[in-house]
Order: structure tokens, then C-alpha cells, then sequence
């Protein structure tokens, strides 16, 4: 399990790049989101999968029973934060597009002439 | 047990939170703005003498115990850090109310330069590695929202790709936390220092300690990942600029040092000999160009790199001199770099221009602050007397 969420985690993380560095502006932050989406499932992946038991201390359940809680913990934290970056960040590409009628990286380059 | 050492994260983010309810009173929002900057001063203050007269204090959140909770503490270094951060804030504020203009006042500036002190705040002053990682994610938050404040064309052009940046070193940032975690099975900063030299597979925790570098220089801006910081540092104006200058690559900073002093030392032949290498390499990229503008904007702001540079050159000495030294440059380059700011702020508007070539005859014409700019830039030069030179060598 933990191999085929490896390549998952890798496919994520490539399709990534693979957006971020094109010219358009929307398909740079599908990028982003599906890079912190790759960062989070790595998190998940990290703490171990599988269990059989609640990561509740009772009777009867020892450690090696249930998955580590803490990095869940965390992804939701991450998730969150990234979340409300995208928003932010897509609020901005609306913005910038409205304001200099392009959403094209390429003449958003900020060299003298190109104010 | 005490809780002092939350306050300078919690005053500004209270204030924060009452100063969004009424923004269209400008003079409200500036008392109340200043009030806080002042009040976590005082705060700040009591805490250093506190940690001064009896150590280190730290607090575990909700009290669960060290490797499990969350834990801030509080050393003289994170202290003075907190406490210098502070006073820059608070002169920014006060810097504000005349330059930044009132349409900005309205909309939520003061707020946001609170939040980004809470953020800086907490990175200061917490012990925990992720918690470090939410930290850094407020005061990103908070100057996202400082460099686009305006909406000019340029502060919108740049800080879509300050945004792109900053997300991917969050990422990576996400990534390592979870390689750690996996390695190790703590983020508690103290007990990675004790676990760390327990595990006998350096190689897994050299690779680790090199993504980290790459998260936190991409803050810091050493010399590949610097790419992004003239040109967005150069958009807003001028006491964002000194409040981003004084204090966001200096957190990145911090963090490389508290990473690689207190526990990335299981190989310090390869880590720190890789981050002494590129501490050169950043001052040469920065000397570069601060030699190639004639804008006095753009010259201070490669400044910033190089200073970036010097302060991890002693810490990749990793010993007593060189890590006092760098501490010593860090604290002061952050007072003396946003007072340039200022000044340069100051002597932009007298002249109309940034540009060094149509300038001349400041010292003629106001003398006073001719001397001062004077001074300051001394003090940046390291000239003897001026707190600086100790810190060069």
C-alpha cells in the first residue's frame, strides 16, 4: 500500500511542476493545489497506513494496533493553511488579471519597459 | 510554568482582531496600532529580564507534556529576537501613520503589520517543528496581504510570484516535516536533538537537513533561491519594505540556525560546509548587485542578501566565535537595515527619485539627516565604535 501511495505522491508532484511551470496563470494554481495535495498524502503516508483498531487508549489495544494520529493531525492543519493560500492566491489571479488585462506569465515579466 | 512568554504573541493578535471591526477610523486604528506595538514592548521587556534572571522558560500548550504537546520556549536568543522584531514594529507603525496614505489606512493596513508580528513572534518563540511551519504560514499569510496592500501594477505582478514561491517552499517545508517525523518520530525540537544522534543512518538525515536548508533559504533568500526578492521587495512601499527587509528573511534565518546548531549536526563535514559554501556564494550574488544598480532602493535591498550571507558564514563555522558573531550581526543588521529604510524613505521623497545619479547635495541641503544616513550606513559598513564590527570578525 504504502509503495502504490508513493507513486501517487510522485504523480502528484510531477503533474505539479508540470503546471507550474506553463505560462497561464489558472494552471499554475491547479499546480499548487495539487502540489500541497501531493505534500499532504506524503504526511499520510508517513505515519503509517492501515490499522485495525481506533487510536483510542482501552482495554485490549496496544500501540502497534492503530495508525499513528499525529500526522492526520497535522494534514488537517496543512490543509487548512493551504486552502485558504489557494483562495487567496486565486482572488490575486483575478485581480492582476483584471487590473493588467493578461493573466499570461510571460509579459508579466517586470523589466522597465513592461510596467 | 509561566505564561509570559505568550504574550508577545497574543497582544498584537488580540489588538489585531479589534482593529478589523473598524476600518474607516484612521486615527482610532493608529492609537489602538500603536498601543499594541507598545504593550507587547513592555511585555517583551518583562521577559527578558525574567529569562535573563532565571533561565530558559518554556510553556507546553494544553499541558501535555514535552515530546506529545506543543512547546514554546523562550532562550535569550529567541527573547532578543522577539524583542528587536517588536521595536521594528513599532517604529514602522510609527513610520506609517505620515507616508503610507490614507487609503491604505483604511483598508486594514494596521492589522496586518500586527499580524505579521504575531507570526514572527511565534517562529521566534516556539520549540516545536511544525508549529514553527504554522508560524511561518501567518506572517506569509500577513505579508501576501502588505505586498499586494495598494493594488498598484507592479505590487500585483510581483507578489503572484512571491505568492508561487512562497507556496512551493511551504510545500517542501510540509514534505520534510513528514520525512522527519517518519525518521524520527518526534517534532519536538529539544527531543530531535536528543533522537537525532541516536539514529544511526545519517545519510536518510543529511538529505533531510539539506531539504530544510532549501525550505528556510528560500525564506532567507540564499544565493540560488534569492531570485525572487529584488524584484518583490522592490513593489511595495517603503516601511513594508523596511518591516519585510528588518524581519521576514531574518526569521528564515533564525531557522536555519536553530535547525543546524541544535540538531542537524550528525554530519557537519557535508551540511555545514555545503552552507558555509553557499553564505559565500550569497554575499558575492549580493555584492553583485548592490554594485550593478544606481537605484538606492535596489542597493539596499541586495544589502539584505549579503547581510544573509555573513550571518550564515559564522554559523557554518559551528563554533563559539562564529555562531556569537553571526547572533550578534543578526540582531544588529535588523535594527540598522530597517532604519536605512527609513532613511532612504525619507530621502526618496526629497528628491523625487531613487535613483542615485540624479541625487546630490542631501548634506547641503538637510544636514541633519545627511549625517544620520551617514551614521547608519557606518554602522552597516562596520566601521569601529559602530556595534557592527564585532560582529564581522
Amino acid at each position: 500500500m504504502e509503495i502504490i501511495m508513493s507513486f501517487v505522491i510522485g504523480f502528484l508532484f510531477m503533474a505539479a511542476v508540470y503546471l507550474m511551470l506553463s505560462k497561464s496563470l489558472i494552471r499554475i494554481i491547479i499546480g499548487t493545489g495539487l502540489l500541497s495535495h501531493g505534500a499532504h498524502l506524503l504526511i499520510l503516508t508517513m505515519g503509517g497506513l492501515g490499522g485495525t483498531a481506533l487510536p483510542v487508549v482501552a482495554d485490549g489495544v496496544s500501540v502497534s494496533d492503530y495508525a499513528d494520529p499525529l500526522p492526520q493531525a497535522l494534514i488537517l492543519t496543512a490543509i487548512v493553511i493551504s486552502f485558504a493560500v489557494t483562495s487567496f492566491f486565486l482572488v490575486l489571479a483575478y485581480r492582476a488579471y483584471q487590473e493588467l488585462g493578461t493573466d499570461n506569465m510571460n509579459l508579466m515579466r517586470g523589466t522597465e519597459d513592461n510596467d | 510554568m509561566i505564561n509570559l512568554l505568550l504574550f508577545p504573541i497574543l497582544i498584537p493578535l488580540l489588538f489585531a482582531a479589534i482593529l478589523l471591526f473598524f476600518p474607516k477610523n484612521i486615527s482610532l486604528q493608529r492609537i489602538i496600532a500603536a498601543a499594541a506595538a507598545a504593550a507587547t514592548l513592555i511585555s517583551v521587556l518583562f521577559l527578558l529580564f525574567k529569562v535573563k534572571a532565571d533561565g530558559i522558560q518554556a510553556v507546553t500548550l494544553g499541558s501535555w507534556d514535552a515530546p506529545f504537546g506543543i512547546t514554546m520556549v523562550s532562550d535569550l536568543l529567541s527573547v532578543l529576537l522577539v524583542l528587536s522584531a517588536t521595536i521594528i514594529t513599532l517604529f514602522v507603525i510609527f513610520y506609517s501613520m505620515p507616508t503610507i496614505g490614507i487609503e491604505r489606512e483604511k483598508s486594514f493596513y494596521y492589522p496586518a503589520v500586527l499580524f505579521l508580528l504575531v507570526g514572527v513572534n511565534g517562529a521566534f518563540t516556539t520549540g516545536d517543528i511544525f508549529n514553527l511551519f504554522v508560524f511561518f504560514e501567518v506572517l506569509l499569510m500577513a505579508s501576501y496581504m502588505l505586498i499586494v496592500h495598494g493594488g498598484e501594477k507592479p505590487q500585483l505582478r510581483e507578489s503572484i510570484k512571491y505568492l508561487l514561491v512562497n507556496i512551493i517552499s511551504s510545500a517542501f517545508f510540509v514534505a520534510g516535516v513528514a520525512y522527519l517525523y517518519s525518521v524520527t518520530g518526534t517534532l519536538n525540537m529539544a527531543d530531535l536533538a536528543v533522537k537525532i544522534p541516536q539514529i544511526e543512518a545519517t545519510g536518510i538525515l543529511t538529505v533531510i537537513a539539506v531539504m530544510f536548508l532549501v525550505v528556510f533559504g528560500f525564506k532567507a533568500a540564499i544565493f540560488p533561491l534569492y531570485f525572487w526578492l529584488p524584484g518583490a521587495y522592490y513593489a511595495p512601499p517603503i516601511p513594508v519594505l523596511a518591516l519585510f527587509g528588518a524581519l521576514l528573511t531574518k526569521v528564515g534565518v533564525y531557522a536555519i540556525i536553530r535547525t543546524y546548531t541544535l540538531f542537524f549536526t550528525m554530519n557537519i563535514a557535508f551540511t555545514h560546509e555545503l552552507l558555509g559554501i553557499i553564505a559565500i556564494l550569497t554575499i558575492l550574488a549580493g555584492c553583485v548587485g548592490a554594485l550593478a544598480y544606481f537605484d538606492v532602493k535596489k542597493i539596499i535591498i541586495y544589502n539584505i542578501i549579503i547581510a544573509v550571507g555573513v550571518i550564515l558564514f559564522g554559523v557554518a563555522q559551528m563554533n563559539e566565535a562564529g555562531i556569537e558573531g553571526s547572533l550578534f550581526y543578526l540582531i544588529h543588521d535588523m535594527l540598522i537595515k530597517a532604519a536605512l529604510f527609513f532613511l532612504i524613505g525619507i530621502v526618496a521623497v526629497l528628491f523625487g527619485t531613487s535613483n542615485l545619479r540624479e541625487m546630490g547635495g542631501l548634506i547641503k541641503t538637510y544636514p541633519v539627516l545627511g549625517w544620520v544616513y551617514l551614521i547608519a550606513a557606518f554602522g552597516l559598513a562596520g566601521i569601529p565604535r559602530l556595534a557592527d564590527s564585532l560582529g564581522n570578525y
